[in-house]
């Protein structure tokens, strides 16, 4: 019942997120409340080491496309906790929160954000879910889950290509540490 | 201004209560852009480090925080604050990524470490309470460090998940000292 006053307050902060004068991309301090609490372990996720190696190679592909794309890439555990967010060389500070929604979008609906794009085209319902949802807002491709014997352990996502090639960026980023996380069918 | 004090006003009140929220938790990072933001125009990141420098830094000052059993986050934004990388060793706690945000916003507010802006706190009531009121900030924690290119400040690097800033910032230091002679 809360909900919907929350989210009004919280579509009304967001654009401030977008002034100099407060900290882009990351979310505030933690309250002092926060801070006391317990700090469980990470959710199931990849290891860090990987976690980089991927970034950065999907932060390889995008730039080596004839356009020379700077990308961020984020990879998350399978509770949204990001492991590694990597932003290349002068990426634009929108991308990661951009990628984050997008990570959002492939833990809560487990599919590939490219599938939710034409998914929301056909379906008017999911849209509007989609777009109520704060952490998500719409359907963008660039999102995959990290799956380790079938199940989801993280997701990883790219951002920065203006024209619709971080869904191929991501996926090569993922392609380089596959075999180390069992990597099954990412569907 | 008006709308900034108003859009800030409504981040107070809307920040703690939606990140405590357990059904869609956004932990870290800040929610995803709206369809207004998107037509905004997206100017190259200020200056700063280069990512592989930052990469390499972050990865040092987790390894040497982790020899000393403490496992952490390590991040390192460009002269304005915008994460150039954010890594979170194994079993690292999710709330790191944002306390080391914090200590970044107080290098940066401030222009010294943040275990200055700390001990400057603790006889400087204003400025305490100054602290206590931003909530990009809220606490002044050591473990960050300014990355200096000569005299201009061209990043911040934080730490954060070893029990005490003082470690914390023991670890930066080391990570940034394995880039330094490069910064430039």
């Amino acid at each position: 019942m809360k909900y919907p006053l929350l989210g009004a307050a919280l579509m009304i902060a967001a654009p401030a997120f977008a002034q100099d004068a407060v900290a882009p991309t990351m979310g505030p301090s933690p309250t002092v409340a926060e801070q006391t609490a317990p700090r469980p372990h990470r959710a199931p996720g990849i290891t860090t080491d990987n976690a980089v190696e991927a970034a950065m190679a999907a932060n390889a592909y995008c730039a080596a496309l004839p356009k020379n794309y700077r990308t961020t890439t984020l990879v998350a555990d399978s509770a949204g906790v990001p492991i590694a967010l990597i932003s290349f060389d002068n990426a634009a500070a929108i991308t990661q929160r951009i990628a984050m929604g997008k990570v959002q979008l492939v833990l809560k609906y487990k599919m590939k954000s490219i599938d939710a794009v034409a998914k929301a085209k056909a379906d008017p319902a999911f849209a509007a879910e989609l777009a109520a949802d704060p952490q998500i807002v719409a359907a963008r491709p660039g999102g995959i889950p990290i799956l380790s014997h079938g199940r989801i352990v993280g997701a990883l996502a790219v951002s920065g290509t203006p024209d619709g090639h971080d869904d191929e960026c991501a996926e090569a980023g993922l392609k380089k540490i596959a075999d180390r996380i069992s990597l099954g069918l990412a569907k | 201004m008006r709308k900034f004090l108003l859009a800030t006003a409504s981040l107070l009140l809307a920040a703690p209560a939606s990140f405590a929220q357990p059904a869609n938790p956004a932990p870290t990072i800040a929610p995803a852009p709206g369809p207004d933001e998107m037509k905004l125009p997206r100017p190259a990141r200020a200056r700063g480090i280069p990512t592989a420098l930052a990469i390499e830094a972050a990865v040092e000052a987790n390894r040497v925080c982790l020899g000393n059993t403490y496992k952490t986050t390590a991040e390192i934004t460009d002269s304005a604050g915008v994460p150039v990388v954010v890594i979170s060793n194994d079993g690292a706690a999710a709330i790191t990524q944002r306390i080391a945000m914090s200590k970044i916003q107080a290098v940066l507010k401030y222009r010294m470490t943040s275990g200055e802006v700390a001990d400057k706190a603790k006889t400087d009531a204003a400025l305490a309470a100054e602290i206590k009121a931003d909530p990009l900030i809220e606490t002044a924690r050591q473990g960050a460090i300014p990355v200096m290119a000569g005299p201009e400040m061209v990043g911040v690097f934080a730490v954060s998940g070893a029990p005490g800033g003082d470690k914390d910032e023991v670890c930066a230091r080391a990570g940034l000292a394995k880039i330094q002679s490069r910064v430039q």
